[in-house]
């Protein structure tokens, strides 16, 4: 229950912090514009709070258990999907740096790996291959632009796509 | 430990050959990308697209598409930024990325960091009402909004871009005021003037003429100096004609980097000028209608005329208030 | 009678044919791949109609429009990625479905319903052009409001369990959804001076976030403990329903199909809100077993007629009035212009054949649909086969490609990561991730039509009930939104 009401909260800060900057907002030069840039989003985000309200009212009188294994980094459930979105993170984080292909290929045999599946030869073989076909489908059939990365990564992407 | 070593020493060629100076005479030794700042199917996308074509021919090597339509053309000005002044970046360019700089949106200023290859067409803007609509002649509409000030709405694509200013700009030299509404796409736009929910409908030419040529639109002032040169127009007034001075159209060009090698950027421009003079392209300018007015213009000229245009953004969007303030 | 027999001389044969194959498979592969859009297809393919005949070009261009649409449902039923806008509906009661081991099944409905939308519009569209793109000019901004408020409805369908989490979540869809340029006056809203929120925030990638991330991490949990695969033998197979089991649900296709032309026609709305709406009519029912979202047929079924029978709808308005009904037709419409042809009134006047010429380009590739799924699904078969940490590995991959394939951008895959989590935690505390994505695409054409007919009708509201399409549309968009109640209602008297 407590993890439930700190959501709430996070999101009901959320939605007070977006009310304040919809208040904030310009009105027009245009008369005729009634309801403005801030209108609109003032409205939704007042319903979305009393909406909110409501739920959190429910959950306190109700007292549910919800069990989130992310948060619990004591069950190796919760630390294998932690570790994931770890990974993911700098997955992401990555791609401009050194490229598309290095990243892909790292984070393709880093999460098997943290998921606990074991076989070297196995995950060597998937992530060449669908390092390969992602390059060539994207990259070079569809003309996508894969991130490159800078400099010296910059440069040795040239020489693939 | 050995693949490292392979890759280090793998990549210290790969550098030596492409940095150094023998820049301009391998130049250029692998596909140029074309950075579109625009969504993939406007108008604007698929002249860079063909143009693109056309060039590949003289520059021999691909010119490749890539399409950055991200923060009304912000994105794709960043990334043609970010992208090392190496002649294998060329950025496609409309009046858009001017009024950007006007309207002081992006922190990357356009004007001193990009330098003209060059301007290759221009596009006309017409006006016209629905063919329902009580409105004959331009002298009709004007006396309307003159008597009444805002009441009529005309329409354009996105709120503080080229369309904007030109239905306001139009309005200033002419004296009079009307209220423009920002429409999403295209399409919404030319069904709310046929639905009559517009009273005035802008567009460029070709796009013009295809809801003209089914009667549905009936065009009653071209922003030129002078009457176009095509049949089904030539009884529609131009605006100077109507002495209102205010002749804004669209146009298309392009860009690289500040600091691209010169031997480069000679490369490229002679290639982008074969390709004007190409018969293929004589040809796309025909069906598509961009050969009417006078769009072509030498580097030095396109960046010239850049400095004036600017002023005439700068002026009619602070008096709209859509100059942000820093 | 000759120019019967000249459009069918002009579509079949054998080069032709190929074009129209071509054109299917292109447009399913392109459309399976989350992140490339069938508008995107549509533009590669047009280097290489310059040099053919405009029928030619024509029939190619719409045949990938089919297969493209089409598409972007195979990896919705079997990953929970879209793969295009208009499969967002898809995913609903598709995936489930699959996970319950009736993935062919799910397929075959897919395909099926796709196939029955593209013929039912096209006939339509052959019969009824001239007049119903004159009907559709009386759709202005008071009318897709309704329309838009009509899409939202669904909500008290989808939402399921509890309904004032997913009236919550819907206002957070909204809210998502008005970050960027404001579209009126060009103010920017809530976004910070980055220029990565400038543009808003797209759905897609919120989507394959919320969607395919979210599940993935969901997985991560329990595949140890549950057989999270998609319970298939050997391979995904498209399997079709018997034609009994089918017309029991004639139902759906049919309104399915209606609703998919209707907006189709409608300018400017496309596929993607099509199939929401779609979605939504038949999620009405409430004590439908199975339940919607868990693996329902007819979520399939009016989704997938509804966002091919926009194909044909869309058709309608582009060649007769020049003003494309949908972003893709907007595209084709721009190809019309290079090949040199006006689309418009004129147009078929002056080349007679092309109307008909689309019409069995739409139907044979409406039938070629069959054969181009079983081959995509085949390939993705072989991906489903793979133990759960290579596979989930894999689509979160193939979601990190797809989310920056969209606009090329890297803020895409941002918005991605962000919403994975957002949608791994929504899940667990039972909001509803569909309600978001609904409140996000449909919030736009919501505000911006209010204001806009606001803007016209000099600052009053009086437009909405003073024109008669707004109050019909208004009404529809009114009664959806009670009737579950009623309905309530009527069985407790």
């Amino acid at each position: 229950m407590a993890i439930e009401i700190i959501f709430n909260i996070l999101i009901g800060l959320g939605i007070l912090f977006y009310l304040v900057q919809a208040v904030q907002l310009p009105t027009t030069d245009n008369p005729a514009d009634v309801l403005g840039a801030g209108g609109f989003p003032i409205v939704i985000g007042i319903i979305a709070l009393v909406g909110l309200a409501m739920i959190t009212i429910r959950v306190v009188k109700e007292k549910h258990k919800v069990a989130i294994p992310m948060l619990n980094l004591r069950s190796i459930d919760g630390r294998m999907v932690f570790i994931n979105v770890l990974l993911l993170a700098g997955y992401v984080g990555l791609l401009d740096v050194i490229g598309f292909v290095l990243a892909t290929f790292a984070y393709l045999v880093a999460a098997p790996l943290s998921m606990g599946y074991r076989k070297p030869v196995v995950i060597t073989i998937f992530a060449s291959v669908t390092t390969a076909v992602m390059v060539i489908v994207f990259g070079i059939v569809f003309y996508v632009p894969l991130p490159r990365g800078v400099e010296l990564f910059r440069d040795l992407s040239y020489l693939i796509y | 430990m050995k693949a490292r070593i392979f890759a280090a020493a793998l990549a210290a060629t790969v550098l030596s050959t492409l940095s150094g100076g023998a820049v301009a005479q391998n130049y250029p030794k692998r596909p140029v990308e074309m950075v579109i700042p625009f969504g993939v199917g406007g108008a604007s996308d698929i002249f860079a697209r063909q143009y693109a074509q056309i060039v590949e021919k003289y520059l021999g090597k691909p010119l490749v598409a890539v399409n950055k339509g991200g923060a009304g053309t912000i994105e794709g000005l960043l990334h043609a930024f970010g992208a090392p002044a190496d002649g294998y970046t060329v950025l496609e360019i409309t009046p858009s990325l001017l009024i950007v700089e006007a309207q002081n949106k992006s922190s990357v200023k356009f004007r001193k960091e990009f330098e003209p290859i060059m301007k290759v067409q221009s596009d006309v803007v017409l006006f016209g009402v629905s063919a329902k609509s009580n409105y004959k002649t331009l002298d009709d509409l004007l006396a309307f909004a003159k008597a009444n000030p805002k009441k009529l709405k005309i329409g354009g694509l996105s709120p503080g871009g080229l369309d904007d200013y030109i239905a306001n700009g139009f309005a200033r030299a002419a004296g009079i005021q009307w209220t423009y509404v920002p429409y999403k796409s295209g399409s919404e736009l030319k069904a709310a003037v046929l639905g009559g929910e517009l009273d005035v409908y802008q567009d460029k030419l070709i796009s013009f003429m295809s809801l003209m040529s089914g009667g549905d639109v009936r065009p009653l002032v071209v922003l030129n100096d002078k009457r176009l040169d095509v049949p089904a127009l030539k009884d529609v007034p131009s605006s100077v004609e109507k002495k209102i001075d205010f002749t804004q159209g669209s146009w298309r060009g392009f860009v690289v980097k500040k600091g691209t090698p010169e031997p480069v950027k000679k490369i490229l421009i002679e290639a982008f000028q074969k390709a004007y003079d190409d018969p293929a392209y004589k040809e796309m300018e025909k069906k598509e209608m961009t050969n009417l007015v006078p769009g072509y213009m030498k580097a030095d000229d396109f960046r010239k005329s850049w400095d004036a245009e600017f002023e005439g953004y700068s002026t009619v969007f602070k008096e709209l208030g859509l100059v942000k303030q820093k | 009678m000759d120019i019967i027999i000249q459009s069918l001389a002009a579509v079949y044969n054998p080069m032709t044919l190929l074009l129209v194959s071509i054109g299917v498979l292109f447009g399913m592969v392109c459309g399976a791949l989350p992140g490339l859009s069938t508008s995107m297809a549509i533009i590669l393919l047009l280097p290489f109609t310059y040099s053919m005949d405009p029928i030619s070009a024509i029939v190619l261009m719409v045949s990938c429009y089919v297969g493209g649409s089409c598409g972007g449902s195979i990896s919705s039923i079997l990953l929970k990625t879209p793969g295009t806008p208009e499969a967002v509906a898809t995913t609903f009661d598709g995936y489930p479905m699959a996970q319950q081991g009736r993935a062919g099944e799910a397929l075959g409905l897919a395909v099926t319903a796709s196939s029955f939308g593209t013929i039912f519009s096209a006939i339509v569209m052959l019969v009824a052009s001239p007049v119903l793109a004159q009907a559709a000019l009386s759709f202005q901004s008071a009318e897709y409001f309704g329309l838009g408020l009509i899409g939202l409805s669904c909500i008290t369908s989808i939402g399921s369990k509890n309904q004032v989490k997913a009236v919550v979540s819907v206002m957070i869809g909204l809210m998502i959804g008005t970050i960027g340029i404001d579209s009126i006056n060009g103010v920017e809203r809530f976004a910070f001076e980055q220029p990565s929120l400038l543009n808003g925030i797209n759905y897609i990638s919120v989507m394959i976030g919320a969607f395919a991330v979210a599940e993935v991490y969901k997985n991560i949990e329990e595949y140890r403990h549950v057989d999270t695969s998609l319970r298939t033998e050997q391979k995904v197979k498209i399997k079709l329903m018997k034609f009994s089991e089918m017309a029991r649900m004639w139902s759906s296709f049919i309104r399915g199909s209606v609703i998919g032309t209707i907006i189709g026609i409608i300018p400017a709305a496309g596929g993607s809100i099509a199939s929401l709406i779609a979605y939504g009519s038949e999620a009405q029912n409430e004590n439908a077993k199975p339940k919607f979202g868990e693996g329902n047929p007819r979520g399939i079924i009016a989704p997938e007629c509804s966002h091919n029978a926009a194909v044909g709808g869309s058709m309608v308005p582009t060649l007769t009035l020049g003003i494309p009904g949908s972003p893709v037709a907007a595209v084709i419409m721009a190809a019309f212009l290079i090949i040199g042809l006006t689309p418009g009134p004129m147009l078929l006047r002056e080349q007679p054949i092309m109307l008909n010429a689309i019409f069995l380009a739409l139907i044979t590739a409406a039938l070629l649909l069959f054969v181009g799924g079983r081959f995509v699904t085949s390939q993705f078969g072989h991906i489903l086969k793979l133990p759960y940490p290579l596979l989930g590995t894999l689509i979160i991959t193939l979601g990190v490609v797809g989310a920056y394939s969209l606009k090329n951008s890297f803020y895409d895959v941002l918005i991605m990561f962000v919403f994975g989590l957002v949608g791994y935690f929504f899940d667990k505390f039972k909001y509803s991730n569909a309600a978001v994505i609904l409140g996000l695409i449909l919030g736009e054409i919501i505000e911006n039509s209010l204001r806009k007919q606001i803007i016209i009708g000099d600052g009053s509201g009086m437009g909405f009930v003073t024109r008669p399409v707004s109050v019909l549309v208004l009404t529809v968009a009114v009664l959806t939104f009670l009737w579950p109640m009623m309905s309530k209602k009527f069985r407790n008297r």
